[in-house]
Order: structure tokens, then sequence, then C-alpha cells
């Protein structure tokens, strides 16, 4: 594991390599696309546990942060979805550089998992894992929204009395600032209207089913010559207010990964 | 400013990041690091904001995760949690004394890293100031008096009722939003030490004129019910002199709120600023 900043020299992006632990060298590294907000935060130890599992396997693995969040540098005021997909080019290059690999396979997780299907052309990915992606980004902003609701109308004690959505700065969802250009950018994002080329290979693992699942999932298998979907019961509960400050602890899904991955 | 990634410790196993003002205007180099399992940015990325917020204004700030944490790898060493955690300390301030020549420092933590930041106090003394965001709390005359109010209270509310039977319910069987970890330890807890062990702590630590500054948020209200409740728990006692204390009742845990967030962290460089300036 190697933590380094790469990129433009002025808004560096940090990122943590995993180098292959066993003889058993794949043909393909693996970019590793993280969660925006609180589930970044939650899931990042369970990233971790599935770059170490997969650089176990062989693979090359780099996980990254996006500008303005984690340890890379910038303001969320300054990004956009076009920034972040900008970023995943400069990373999957990055990886392709220092592993030695030209076939890059994106797992994302979440916006992650999102940001990999609208980025696939521009950073030349060939596969990519999605795992409970961010179908529509209107829903998406909803629930975060939402979340922010309960969070204020102090349903779990968070503090002494409910406030106000007056305490609330413009732009404010669930502890993060957003510019105007990210939200609509973000309510623009919608992956059952996406157009995806039929050669991109794609596995979907989802810990949750509902209508938006179902036709995503229609929609690949019609679009897409390689697709397949498995539905793992595992952690998730990313529409619950009690769990905005838990850690993701995962293991069925990311061993299907591991295992799928191969 | 610009920022450094250190991978250090006796087995290189540590990682984190130096940021370095153009212009350092203070005496001490701040340190933050993991609250329960999250990785170095911290809740809500709140170190990330902490680091912005005191950089900005001349310190030297570095964050780093713990053994085993984030994006450092675990120790190989057989000690107990406690004992690597304070070493990963330890050689966090060897790290930032033998490459940026600052020997003093100041340690701010939420939570478990509040209690994580007493105990390097006690074990080292380069420590020279500590904040502690909701940190230890003891009981008081009126502390007792304002939590039976509230139980009476409760008791003539039945959604209110409800909600503290769930509570118990909650931390007798397990579960909720303070759920413990795969490793067994929960994410946002800690032991209160004996009062009067943590008091000749304190006494041993204001010995060398470090300076504490104790935030209270309303997520705490379970132990912590009034502004004043740590000074009224230990009246009369020297260290206080050393010691700030405030609440901010509205505020939740985490400090999600940007608003809220924005007066935590201004007390913050207030504090550093009227503790650590250089002369």
């Amino acid at each position: 594991m190697h933590a380094f900043f790469f990129g433009n020299i002025d808004s560096p992006l940090y990122g943590v390599s995993h180098s292959p632990t066993c003889n058993d060298f794949k043909n393909s590294a693996i970019l590793i696309l993280n969660p925006q907000g609180h589930e970044y935060i939650r899931s990042h130890k369970a990233l971790r546990q599935l770059a170490d599992a997969l650089s176990g396997a062989g693979y090359f693995v780099l996980r990254f942060d996006y500008q303005a969040t984690g340890d890379s540098r910038g303001e969320l005021q300054d990004v956009t979805l076009d920034s972040w997909k900008e970023n995943i080019k400069i990373a999957a290059d990055e990886l392709r550089s220092i592993s030695g690999q030209k076939n890059i396979t994106a797992v994302g997780l979440r916006l992650g998992a999102s940001l990999a299907i609208l980025s696939n052309e521009i950073a030349g990915l060939k596969n990519v894992i999605l795992w409970d992606p961010v179908i529509s980004g209107e829903d998406y902003i909803d629930n975060l929204d939402n979340l922010q609701s309960q969070l204020l109308a102090n349903k779990n004690s968070w503090f002494n009395k409910p406030l106000s959505a007056s305490v609330l700065s413009e732009n404010e969802l669930l502890g993060y600032q957003y510019s105007e250009a990210f939200l609509s950018s973000m309510k623009e994002m919608n992956l059952l209207t996406q157009e995806v080329p039929a050669k991109l290979r794609v596995k979907h693992f989802s810990t949750f089913s509902n209508d938006d699942v179902i036709c995503l999932n229609e929609k690949l298998e019609n679009d897409l010559r390689r697709f397949s979907h498995y539905e793992i019961e595992d952690m998730g509960d990313w529409d619950d207010i009690m769990k905005i400050d838990s850690a993701l602890l995962v293991h069925k899904i990311t061993n299907k990964i591991v295992e799928e991955l191969g | 400013m610009k920022e450094v990634i250190h991978v250090f410790g006796s087995e290189n196993n540590l990682t984190g990041i130096a940021t370095i003002p153009e212009n350092i205007n203070k005496k001490v180099a701040v340190i933050l690091f993991n609250a329960g399992v999250l990785h170095k940015v911290n809740a809500f990325d709140m170190n990330i904001d902490l680091m912005k917020m005191l950089a900005d204004d001349g310190s030297l700030v570095f964050r780093f995760d713990l053994s085993g944490m984030g994006d450092s790898k675990k120790s190989k060493n057989n000690s107990t949690l406690n004992e690597q955690v304070i070493n990963d300390l330890i050689q966090s301030m060897d790290l930032i004394e033998d490459k940026y020549n600052i020997n003093e420092f100041v340690f701010i933590g939420l939570c478990t890293g509040a209690d994580n930041a007493h105990k390097i106090s006690v074990a080292d003394g380069r420590v020279m100031g500590v904040v502690w965001l909701d940190g230890y709390a003891y009981p008081t005359t009126k502390y007792n008096k304002l939590n039976f109010i509230r139980y009476i209270k409760a008791a003539f509310n039945p959604f209110k009722l409800l909600r503290f039977i769930r509570k118990k319910l909650v931390a007798v069987l397990g579960g909720g939003s303070d759920s413990v970890n795969d490793e067994g330890v929960d994410n946002y807890f800690w032991e209160l030490p004996d009062k009067e062990v943590y008091r000749k702590q304190m006494q041993e630590i204001f010995k060398r004129n470090a300076k504490g500054l104790y935030l209270y948020s309303g997520g705490v209200n379970d132990y912590y019910l009034y502004e004043g409740q740590f000074f009224d728990a230990f009246k009369d006692e020297a260290f206080l002199s050393n010691i700030e204390e405030q609440y901010y009742d509205n505020a939740d845990h985490l400090y999600v709120i940007r608003k809220h967030r924005l007066i935590m962290l201004e007390r913050i460089k207030k504090w550093m600023r009227d503790h650590f300036l250089v002369e």
C-alpha cells in the first residue's frame, strides 16, 4: 500500500496503490471509484479491504479521492460531475503508468459506480463493476434531502431539540455544500437514459432491489453484449438515517466481487 | 500552502499528510487522527475542515491514520490496542519534530479521538494543548437535578417515554447508530476514567502549563447537560485556569450542519491564536 499525489500540480489527487501480493499476476488493473459525502466516509474501510483482497488475488489496484473530496485538494464549490469524470481519466492513466497494464477494470460504489459508466469512454474502461449504483441523480439528491430533514427533525436525539431548515446554508446537503452547477449536473444524471457502448462489460452487484434496479438491469441486458447481475444480501442501508455515521461492514458482496474478478 | 505525504513509524506502517502553510505563526503543530473506525478525514470531513481552517491561519497541521486504520498498515507488534495508539501518536510527534523542527503539539480529537488525545497528553510532555470534542464529563449536583427533571418530564410524555425506552433497549441489545464494528470496538464510545485518577492526571498535565479546550455538543446530552458542568465537577482546581469550556447545545455530535461546524472551527481557531501565536 503506497500513498501518493498525482495529476495536476495545482490541484493534486490523493491516491493509494496496492501492488499484487501473490505471483498469480492478472492482465488488467483495478481502479476503485468512491461514493461521495457521508457514503464515502462510511465505506472507506470496506473499499480498502476490497483493494487488499484484490491485490491478494494478483491485481494492481488504485484507490483515489476525487477533486475536493477526502484527501484530494480543491473546493466542492468548484466541481461538477464532469470534473470527476476527468479525474477518473487521469487516475486511469496513472494506473496504466504505474502498473504497466493497459486494461483497466473500474469497481465503483454508489456514485462511483455511476461515474464508472459515465466516464467509461474518456477513461478507456473495458470492464465495469457496479456496486449499488446511484441510478437517478435526482432521486439521490432527494434521498440526501430526506435524510437531512430527518436529521433536523431530531428523531434519533442528534441534538437537544428539532431544528428549523433555516439553519442550513445554501445548497447544503447532509454536511456538504455543493455548487448549483454540481446539483444541476447530478439532477441530469440518469443511468436509465445513459448511452452505454455495447462492448462494455458490466457486472452489477446490488444489496437491494426496486423498480429502478430492475429497469437498469433490463436496459443493460438489452444494450450490452456481456452483462450479469447479482443480488446479494449485505449491508447498504443508503436511505437509513440511523446508518449515516456507521461504517459499512460488508463481507459477502466484496467476497463475491473478488470471486467474480477471479 | 503545500501538502506532503509521510510514511513513518518504526515499522514504516503509518501514513499521514502534513499541510505546511507559507508562513507558520504558531509554536505548536496540530495533530489530527481517527475517531472510531473512520479514516483520517474523519466524520463528514471534519479533519479536512479543521486542517484548512488552521493551516490557513498559520498552523502546521498533520493528519494521519493510526495502525490498521484508513491508509495505515497494521502493526506487527503484540501490544494492546491502547499501547499501540499511544505509540502511534508518539511516533507522529517524532516525525514532525524530525522533519519540521517543531517540538510542541496540540491534539484535537472527537469522542474516542478525545479519549486518545487525553491519553497522549498524559503520556508525553510535548503535548501543550488538547481540544476535546465531546470528551469526558463528570456528573455534578446540577447535572443530576437536570437529569432527574428530564426523566420526570419524559414520564409524562408518552412519545418521549417510548423513545427513552427504545434508546435504553438499543443500548442493552446493541445496534443503532453507535454500532459495534467488526473488530468489536465501539465506533464512538470510551470508558470514563475514575474521577480522582483523571483529576491527578490533569494536575500533572497542567504543571507544564498545557492548555485545554473542552467543546461539547447537544449530541452528548446523555452525560453533559449544561455549560459549566466540567468546571463545576472540578471546582477550585488550579488546572481550570488553563481550561476553557463551551457548550453547543444545538449542534450534533459530528457537527453535520455547516453553520454549527463553522462556529466550532472558529472557536478552535481563536483558542489557537490566544495561546500558541509565535511572539
